[in-house]
């Protein structure tokens, strides 16, 4: 299969390639990830200022 | 940022995770950069590290290759790709210790000026609320949001 790759501008107008990879696309969330997540939406929860 | 980068990326279709390989003295490691939706609107989580043997992201481990700032300028660039394509998204990032913080709290605040011509960084704070983030602050976490532009 044709992978499609791109080139994209990043910081300074520099150059980086992204090589579309099938097999990211279901990428199952691991325990340490999901941890982070639920830490995430609990702290966001808590800021008083939140949304912006 | 003059930072060596890994100009290589792969990336799923809808850009929810990049891998790259960093490459060093102690040999290659499979290094992810993941964003995934928090559940509240427009949030999502950034995650790096290394892939585990089971596909999870390991954000403890230190891999010896001494390729930490090419890492962090790598997963910088996946930021960019990821809000160029999503630019109203905010990306909220914690690290996994105290120690990372204030690494990741460094390396921002060393590139402060160029950031900030991208995206709005914000600091959450031991007091609970969202400040502009500024140099030496302490932290507890990021977020982020591309500017308009």
């Amino acid at each position: 299969m044709k992978k499609k790759i791109k080139k994209v501008k990043t910081f300074g107008g520099r150059e980086i390639t992204l090589i579309e990879d099938e097999s990211l696309n279901n990428i199952k969330i691991g325990p340490r990830v999901q941890k982070m997540v639920e830490e995430a939406r609990e702290s966001l929860r808590k800021i008083k200022n939140f949304p912006l | 940022m003059e930072y060596e980068r890994y100009d290589t990326i792969n990336n799923a279709s809808d850009l929810s995770s990049f891998d790259f390989t960093s490459v060093g003295g102690k040999g290659s490691a499979h290094m992810r950069v993941i964003f995934t939706p928090t559940g509240l609107h427009n949030v999502f989580v950034l995650a790096f590290g290394c892939v585990t043997d089971n596909d999870d992201i390991d954000d403890r481990i230190v891999n010896n290759n001494g390729d930490r700032n090419k890492i962090l300028a790598t997963v910088a660039d996946a930021v960019i790709s990821y809000t160029d394509h999503y630019p109203n998204r905010l990306i909220y990032f914690i690290s996994s210790s105290k120690e990372r913080t204030r690494l990741y709290r460094m390396a921002v605040g060393l590139n402060l000026e160029e950031l900030t011509e991208k995206f709005d960084i914000y600091a959450e704070t031991e007091k609970e609320s969202l400040t502009p983030f500024c140099k030496n602050m302490e932290i507890k976490s990021f977020l982020i949001k591309r500017k308009n532009q």
